[in-house]
């Protein structure tokens, strides 16, 4: 999976849920919040920083 | 917003419900001159800041306003401060406990949290752990409320990677980021809480049982001249 896949794969899922994420002083919609991923932005590479920790931390808990 | 209408009325209810005298400095109320005057008149033993942060300071509602920054880490001194802001872990808090604050809970990271886009409700379990270090009402050492909060994130961070994995890695990050400093053998300690509600209810009672007397002894005359 290239890094594009990977801002579209967590971009799509903050799509779907649909929820709004306040993070640090600003509430983003779940839309804005897929753009900045998609964009590679700071608030955007957090996303990502923080799905790749989950994942591994989901799949150290599976082994 | 989030913090101060859907999160801190439950914290405050908490407190309540355990008999202690709650200041709630909101809105135009958050600002240094409100903060000393209530630490002077009142000593608080546990301090709640929730509201915007950053590295050395919890920002006031207003532009250019801070509630404590490092130029007021003293008069945290002997309390326990739970600190609900971004990144307020990484030099404010340090700096509280450097000027004599028991311990200090804090995030070093940004904190996040998700709410429905509709209501702006937090999601589940966001509410739930925020507000968990509130067991220091029930006199738990402050390293026990930590442990109590983490638990909380863990159990909340396994029920969403069920159902929105996403969900579950900002809990995650918020877990990851929430820090206590400070020595975690301190609580509050039980006389002081049980004394300031024994207070409460004892003049509860006193002004019931006055108001009794006062119409018996009004009372009495009139019966006594029939």
């Amino acid at each position: 999976m290239t890094a594009e896949d990977l801002r579209k794969t967590v971009a799509e899922a903050i799509r779907r849920k649909g929820y709004t994420t306040v993070l640090g002083n600003k509430a983003y919609t779940a839309e804005e919040l897929a753009r900045e991923v998609e964009a590679g932005t700071e608030v955007g590479n957090k996303i990502i920083e923080w799905s790749i920790k989950g994942t591994i931390e989901r799949y150290s808990a599976k082994k | 917003m989030i913090l101060s209408t859907k999160v801190m009325p439950d914290v405050i209810a908490y407190a309540t419900k355990r008999m202690y005298l709650v200041a709630d400095l909101y809105k135009e109320k958050a600002n240094k001159s409100e903060l000393t005057g209530d630490f002077l008149r009142k000593y608080p033993l546990i301090v709640w800041l929730a509201s915007h942060g950053g590295e050395d300071a919890v920002i006031g509602p207003e532009v250019g306003q801070t509630v404590a920054d490092l130029a007021n880490t003293v008069w945290f001194n002997g309390k326990i401060v739970v600190i609900n802001a971004c990144l307020t872990g990484r030099k404010l808090a340090p700096a509280m406990i450097d000027s004599g604050a028991r311990a200090v809970f804090a995030f070093t990271d940004l904190l996040t949290i998700r709410v429905d886009a509709n209501t702006y409700e937090p999601l589940d379990g966001f509410k739930e752990c925020l507000t968990k270090p509130e067991v220091l009402y029930d006199g738990v050492k402050a390293k026990d409320a930590y442990d109590a909060t983490i638990a909380e994130y863990n159990k909340w961070i396994e029920a969403w990677d069920k159902v929105d994995p996403t969900t579950a890695d900002i809990l995650r990050a918020d877990r990851d980021a929430f820090m206590m400093f400070g020595t975690g053998e301190t609580k509050v300690v039980a006389s002081t809480y049980l004394f300031m509600g024994l207070t409460d209810a004892f003049v509860i009672a006193y002004m019931v049982l006055w108001g009794i007397l006062q119409s018996v002894k009004a009372i009495l005359p009139m019966v006594r001249g029939k």
